[in-house]
């Protein structure tokens, strides 16, 4: 074996130990009772440390915790789908007018500035705007908003993909005697396919991981599963064992979803 | 299948003018080459008799009906891309059957025409492929079959053959051939390819930089090109051009082309101090003045091989003859040299192509031998 082999494969176990080390710790927090959590030195394996339980998915499954999962989901599954159409025609429209007025680099990146804003310095000022009009914690602020944030990654994704649709396609559609619509309910839309779905599949990823305006925007009536973590405690105690169990379970989306779409996630991550 | 007449078409892209007031008349039932390098502006002109996009002046009549603002299905025009454009999700029948759902045809009809089309083409075996599994020749079909099955009058083809193999581009000429014999619809060909030209002699026109610049049959594109690029085009292999100056002695004008003199009399037509000699490499032979078919008129020079290449059954040499460019020549046979061997040629002054410094041509130097 070759030495960059070894150092190769060195590199990639303390890489593992990174990212699976915490996944463990969690994983067995969520099979703990509440004692078992604060032990030292920590109870590591199952069965031979400490015995499993499941308090903490009972605790989650007897209180409004499970009804945070479904907010989550509402939230998420609604703001990707009203997100959809603006962007795909924006995506259309920026992959096939490159020349028209206003379609530029600039305008292109300024729409994708609203994505690399930090979250904290729009926080505030949209959580007064939604006050003043009566709309804090309800879904339709929190809706709204990840509509608006999910848009430029969803733009900036389907751009890419509207780009790979060779424009003789519409060309032939058009002489077909397709009209705008036609073309795209018929030939854009189906062409694009999985990688429509990963797109969808990877914005609605960002929403349901989605913890800072879920907290600040909601927190008492709309409470999502992430904004739901910080209000587990007991006294002075943090319920790490639910927290754990909200942990594995919120994990669970994700992980279907990148099972089924990594082809096209590597894609849009490597910038194809 | 209707008279075809553009009259000043312009048109804007970018800001710049890629189509110059063209005007041209295409006759009905006739298979049409439009022939120019790359960004000729053939493409626009070739969309806007689609109807794809709009000139931004002029007017384009079918049969004197004036179909400027209609789209390509009021025209009833088809179009073939250099791509194919084939949809990649649907089946090679559903391909050709596209432009009849749009018509909201029943579905009995639709299979009907498309099963007809389809086996007109040969690819009655392939209908219920993707494209992605198809040849090449076999997605042109497709494409060509899904153009026609509405019953265009008139198909249009952007560079048909240019992403088909050598045979498979023989076979698609003379499907072509047949099928606007048999169908009798107007074809018109994009091309930038000058076999095209030669496979299709009858109309030619030869666009370069926006502009229409010859209109004409084969013959008379390469025996009186307007201008040194229709020449360099127009041919088998690329026209040799040598510069050369006039002088006057006596009652003749020599043109002293840097390989040798050409001696003419004195005539209107050569005026000025400069000049370009055309010739082409098919009029030029190897050996000595007593090979030449021709007698009298003869022009020699020396010059050492730099590339001998054989294609097919011919063979092209690059003879450097001390200028900057080698002159190339085309021999009918497999004749195989060496680089570096000394070559004498020889070609007949009647076969050369005058034109002055600005690339027009002046005339042939037979019509000046007489």
């Amino acid at each position: 074996m070759r030495s960059s082999h070894i150092l190769g494969l060195i590199g990639l176990a303390i890489f593992g130990v990174f990212i699976l080390g915490p996944l463990y710790i969690t994983i067995i927090t969520a099979i703990k009772n509440i004692n078992d959590v604060f032990t030292i030195p920590p109870k590591l394996i199952p069965y031979a440390d400490f015995q499993p339980s499941s308090e903490a998915f009972d605790f989650i499954f007897n209180t409004r915790g499970k009804y945070t999962f479904v907010t989550s989901l509402i939230v998420a599954s609604t703001a990707t789908a009203i997100a959809l159409i603006p962007s795909l025609l924006a995506a259309y429209g920026f992959s096939r007018y490159p020349k028209a007025a206003m379609n530029d680099e600039r305008s292109f990146f300024t729409m994708l500035t609203l994505r690399m804003v930090p979250p904290f310095a729009v926080v505030l000022p949209i959580f007064l705007y939604w006050n003043q009009l009566g709309l804090f914690d309800t879904y339709p602020s929190l809706i709204w908003t990840y509509t608006v944030f999910s848009i430029p990654l969803a733009v900036w994704l389907l751009k890419g993909f509207v780009d790979d649709v060779s424009p003789s396609i519409e060309d032939a559609a058009k002489v077909d005697g397709y009209g705008f619509l036609d073309r795209l309910r018929r030939y854009i839309i189906p062409i694009l396919g999985p990688a429509l779905a990963a797109t969808i599949a990877l914005v609605w990823l960002f929403l349901w991981n989605e913890f800072l305006f879920a907290l600040k925007l909601g927190g008492s009536r709309i409470v999502t599963y992430t904004a739901y973590l910080p209000q587990l405690r007991v006294g002075q105690r943090v319920q790490w064992n639910v927290l754990g169990a909200i942990g594995v379970l919120g994990a669970i989306p994700p992980l279907i979803i990148l099972i089924l779409f990594r082809k096209y996630l590597i894609r849009v991550y490597l910038g194809r | 299948m209707p008279t075809i007449k553009l009259i000043n078409i312009c048109k804007r892209s970018n800001g710049s003018l890629i189509l110059k007031n063209i005007n041209l008349e295409i006759p009905n039932k006739s298979l049409y080459v439009v022939l120019g390098p790359p960004r000729s502006g053939k493409s626009a002109l070739g969309r806007i008799i689609a109807g794809l996009d709009t000139p931004d002046a002029g007017r384009i009549l079918f049969d004197d009906k004036d179909v400027t603002d209609l789209g390509p299905v009021e025209r009833n025009v088809s179009m073939v891309f250099q791509d194919f454009a084939l949809y990649p999700h649907l089946t090679a029948f559903d391909n050709i059957a596209s432009p009849l759902r749009k018509l909201k045809l029943p579905k009995e009809e639709i299979r009907k025409r498309v099963l007809e089309v389809a086996e007109y083409l040969k690819i009655s075996q392939r209908l219920t492929h993707y494209p992605s599994e198809l040849s090449g020749g076999e997605k042109q079909r497709v494409a060509i079959a899904r153009a026609l099955v509405k019953g265009a009058q008139i198909i249009i083809l952007d560079e048909p053959f240019l992403r088909l193999d050598l045979k498979v581009r023989e076979d698609m000429r003379a499907e072509l051939h047949r099928l606007q014999k048999d169908v009798g619809v107007n074809v018109i060909l994009l091309s930038s390819d000058p076999m095209d030209a030669m496979a299709f002699p009858e109309n030619i026109a030869f666009m370069q930089g926006g502009e229409l610049v010859q209109v004409g049959n084969l013959i008379e594109l390469y025996e009186n090109p307007k201008n040194i690029s229709v020449a360099r085009y127009v041919g088998m292999i690329e026209m040799n051009v040598i510069q050369a100056k006039i002088a006057r002695k006596n009652d003749k004008r020599i043109l002293d082309t840097g390989i040798g003199e050409i001696t003419l009399p004195i005539t209107p037509q050569l005026s000025g101090s400069e000049i370009l000699v055309g010739i082409r490499p098919e009029h030029i032979h190897i050996g000595e003045e007593g090979g030449h078919p021709y007698a009298g008129n003869i022009f020699t020079f020396e010059g050492r091989v730099k590339i001998s290449e054989v294609i097919g059954s011919e063979t092209i040499i690059h003879l450097d003859v001390g200028l900057a460019e080698p002159i190339r020549i085309l021999i009918p046979t497999i004749y195989k040299k060496n680089p570096g061997e000394v070559l004498r040629a020889t070609f007949n002054i009647k076969d050369v192509y005058l034109f002055n410094a600005n690339g027009q041509f002046i005339c042939r130097g037979g019509s000046i031998l007489g």
